[in-house]
């Protein structure tokens, strides 16, 4: 700390090791303590079970978290996964067939993703209220044309691409895998990444230097949008019905696993590889082991509650140390 | 050559520029200058595109130009380094550098970050600041190397024309010695540099040329050489400065309002012990990382600290000591960083000069606001300071940067604390209404209020102090007093002992 030191603040630092990793040790602590638990939790089919139930929830957090990268929320996902498969169904009770319901589900997504990016940048609207104002919208829209949210059978073809697999693994699984490399890529490695983090960082800034702030805004919010319509698309193929459950929750979901994985809900910080990933994971790995003990189904809200709680803390700690 | 021709912008009440016009020429550095409010930031928030004038026009060597935005300023190599710096905290030097053209790798659709870093050294090398690491972090550089950052970045995109607002208000001597360097670097390269500053020492060392804004009009241009420091003062205020008055000595009261012991805090402070007295206007002297406001943030019980105590005189005038966090009920403070902690941003000035005081303008029972009572003090304190607003409902955030300081200080000043505890209380503020300040420091100390003041300005510790500790590294290593107080003096004393390296 003198008048020709370059950097301040660089020493190890045990606290902000926890704060900074601690879910990540969490999740190896969880790992292992699994594994000595139940027998049957390391074995190839539980962890599948494990990786095939956090598919939705992997994609759409990974796009959820550029979303939170650029300092804003998207509180839209769970109910835009409801609205487009809801739309989809309502097309093929009037004739539409396998291949246009899937573009319908996407098309949904990144136009419903368009109009929150409009609300967001061109109206100014703040991301979290426009978005909830949106959620509750898009549940409204699907209940209306699907009367209530019945159940709906879904075109056979649905059941079929979830039970494809390549080398023993459903390709489900593998292709949301490659789209969270895909997307950690192009966070770390593409322009558009660097101005995602330099949007969070400052948007002050970002404007004054005259980065395409709207635009990057807008992509961000279409990416976060398809990714919702993946998710509506992926549980219909899992349960092979529509049903007005899809999900469900998923939008405090995206927002703790993120959170989890280290990404700041102020903005400027985070990454989907490892970050969210073991994040959701996480969540799941819960859920699992609860399952695999025994325990009371209504236990899982509870402990879910608790680590959302956590998780928003740490941050909150980061965040506070940051500062001063 | 850069002309900015009869330039006009109107704010809702206030018309900030009226008729101006700038000329600057390559290989020189042209001074803009003039009082809080004269309109410096807007003229060149103009220049950079991030405002658009109502009248006027701007040329580039004999070509007209019309700017929409930062960007369309970027491609007319207009750079702008401002007077809050831009950077995004979490992300590498070399992006910071390369963020509004970021190099392609060979790979489609990817950056290329080792690129970056090679060239960001290259273009710190430029500029002397070879001990920056591109890979480092923004936010864990010092505020010195940001700047150099922000540099890089503007000679980085191509800038022949680079305008610095107010650029040496948070640095330390030996960074502005370094901007200095590079200044006078960019100058010789045949740059057109625009350099705005309230330290006229800064003006006559570094600049050519200089042009003067008062009230949003030019009131003076011409060439700095064998220019003396009065006149540009008595060109910036309007009229001759006012002989500085002496303070009166030697009227101490021997009573200790405030006192301090053996705190230690980290590294930070070790074993720090000092009394304040009633009426007194104690300096803390120390280099930019000597744990000057550390050490006040510890004393208010705002960081956490691992020893000490700190004894405050109660009503019944005994020493009593503090219990976490209480203190700041007592005392008045005036932060160091005016957009951090200093201010309500969005809200108007009478909120902001009444918000430390809200008590003294609720009806007594039902506690409603007494509106009427606000803003007539509100106005009483925009005189006081000379703060140029349009009315007293204007938000805080529409001021000018100085503007912004003194509405800081007149709200701690209007909460009227026996203690005041001021950290850069004149940052940003021009040298008329600096000396304004000076004096309403000096009357309310001889009214008996204590100020205990934290500066890096040599010369305002000099003016204002009664007795002055010298904090090194974390310890108070001297104290001087009276006659002690010079501008040498403390100087060598900051420098000296020694220990100022690792
Ligand atoms: N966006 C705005 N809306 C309304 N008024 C504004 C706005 N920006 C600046 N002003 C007003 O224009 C005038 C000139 O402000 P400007 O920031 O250019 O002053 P300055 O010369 O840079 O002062 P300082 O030395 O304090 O930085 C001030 O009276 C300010 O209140
Ligand atoms: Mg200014």
């Amino acid at each position: 700390m003198n008048d020709t030191t370059i950097t301040v603040r660089r020493k190890f630092d045990l606290t902000n090791f926890f704060l900074s990793y601690g879910f990540y040790i969490l999740f190896a602590v969880m790992f292992v303590v699994c594994g000595i638990i139940s027998p049957f939790f390391l074995t190839k089919d539980n962890l599948m079970q494990i990786m095939w139930g956090a598919t939705t929830l992997l994609v759409v957090a990974a796009g959820g978290t550029f979303v939170i990268i650029t300092g804003n929320m998207d509180m839209s996902v769970g109910s835009l996964a409801l609205c487009s498969s809801a739309i989809a169904v309502y097309a093929m009770n009037h004739g539409a067939e396998f291949s246009h319901m899937v573009i319908i589900i996407f098309a949904v997504g990144a136009a419903v993703g368009a109009v929150n990016g409009i609300l967001v940048t061109y109206c100014k609207l703040n991301s979290m209220l426009a978005t909830l104002g949106m959620m509750t919208l898009l549940r409204g829209i699907a209940l209306n044309i699907t009367n209530g949210g019945a159940q709906t059978t879904l075109p056979d073809e649905f059941r079929m691409a979830a039970d494809f697999k390549i080398g023993g693994i459903a390709v489900l699984i593998i292709v949301s895998l490659l789209i969270l490399i895909l997307f950690q890529c192009i966070l770390r490695k593409t322009r558009f990444g660097a101005y995602c983090y330099a949007i969070g960082c400052s948007e002050e800034s970002a404007k004054r230097i005259g980065l395409p702030i709207r635009k990057v805004k807008m992509a961000v919010y279409i990416l976060s949008g398809i990714c919702a319509a993946f998710v509506g698309f992926v549980t219909c193929c899992k349960v092979g019905t529509y049903s007005g459950t899809i999900g469900n929750e998923m939008e405090f979901d995206v927002v703790t696993v993120c959170v989890m994985g280290g990404t700041s809900l102020l903005g400027g910080r985070g990454n989907i590889f490892p970050g969210t990933f073991i994040g959701v994971v996480l969540l799941y790995l819960i859920n699992n082991i609860l399952a695999l003990t025994g325990a009371s189904p209504y236990i899982y809200p509870f402990a879910k509650g608790l680590v959302i709680f956590a998780a928003m803390y740490v941050d909150a700690l980061k965040n506070y140390r940051r500062r001063t | 050559m850069l002309e900015m021709n009869n330039i006009t912008k109107k704010f809702p009440g206030v018309r900030a520029l009226d008729n101006v016009t700038l000329k600057a020429e390559p290989g020189k550095v042209l001074a803009l200058i003039g009082v809080n409010g004269a309109g410096k930031s807007t003229l060149m928030n103009i220049l950079g595109g991030i405002l658009k004038q109502d009248e006027g026009e701007i040329l580039i060597n004999e070509k007209k130009v019309t700017m929409n935005s930062p960007k369309d300023a970027e491609k007319n190599g207009i750079a702008f380094i401002h007077q809050e710096p831009l950077f995004f905290s979490s992300m590498s030097v070399a992006q910071n550098v390369f963020i509004g053209n970021l190099f392609k790798s060979n790979f489609p659709f990817l950056t290329d970050n080792k690129k970056a870093e090679r060239e960001a050294k290259k273009y710190l090398r430029l500029l002397g600041a070879d001990d920056i690491d591109p890979h480092s972090a923004m936010e864990e550089i010092t505020i010195g190397a940001r700047q150099m950052t922000e540099i890089a970045r503007s000679l980085a995109m191509g800038a022949n024309i680079i305008i610095f607002d107010e650029p040496t208000s948070s640095l330390s001597l030996h960074e502005k010695n370094k901007l200095f360097d590079v200044i006078r670097k960019l100058k010789q390269e045949g740059k057109i540099i625009i350099y705005i500053s309230h330290f006229l020492d800064e003006i006559t060392e570094l600049c050519d040329d200089y042009l003067v804004l008062r009230d949003g009009k030019m009131s003076g241009a011409g060439v700095v050489e064998g220019l003396h420091k009065e006149d540009l003062v008595t060109m910036v205020i309007g009229q001759k400065p006012s002989a500085a008055e002496k303070k009166a000595a030697g009227n101490l009261s021997e009573e200790t309002i405030l006192k301090v012991s053996h705190i230690v805090s980290g590294n930070l402070l070790q074993d720090v012990n000092f009394e304040l007295r009633k009426g007194e206007i104690l300096g803390i002297w120390g280099l930019m990382g000597s744990g000057r406001t550390e050490l006040v943030r510890a004393v208010l019980g705002l960081d956490r600290i691992d020893a000490g105590e700190v004894f405050f005189m109660d009503k019944d005038k005994s020493l009593k000591k503090i219990k976490k966090n209480t203190l700041l009920k007592k005392v008045g403070y005036v932060t160091e960083s005016r957009h951090y902690d200093g201010l309500f941003l969005n809200m108007d000035i009478t909120n902001n000069c009444t918000a430390a005081k809200l008590d003294n303008y609720c009806t007594r029972r039902m506690k409603f606001i007494r509106a009427d009572k606000e803003v007539q003090d509100t106005k009483k304190l925009i005189q006081k300071l000379n703060i140029k607003v349009p009315d007293e409902k204007t938000p805080a955030s529409l001021l000018s940067g100085g503007n912004q300081q003194k509405v800081v200080f007149a709200k701690w000043l209007n909460k009227g604390a026996p203690v005041l505890i001021l950290d850069e209380p004149t940052r940003g503020v021009d040298v008329g209404s600096k000396m304004e300040i000076y004096k309403i420091i000096r009357k309310i100390a001889a009214e008996g209020t204590s100020v205990l003041l934290i500066s890096s300005e040599v010369d305002e510790m000099v003016d204002l102090s009664d007795r002055v500790i010298i904090l090194k590294r974390g310890r108070i290593t001297e104290s001087v007093e009276g006659r002690d107080i010079s501008n040498s003096n403390l100087m060598k004393l900051a420098l000296s002992g020694g220990d100022t390296h690792e």
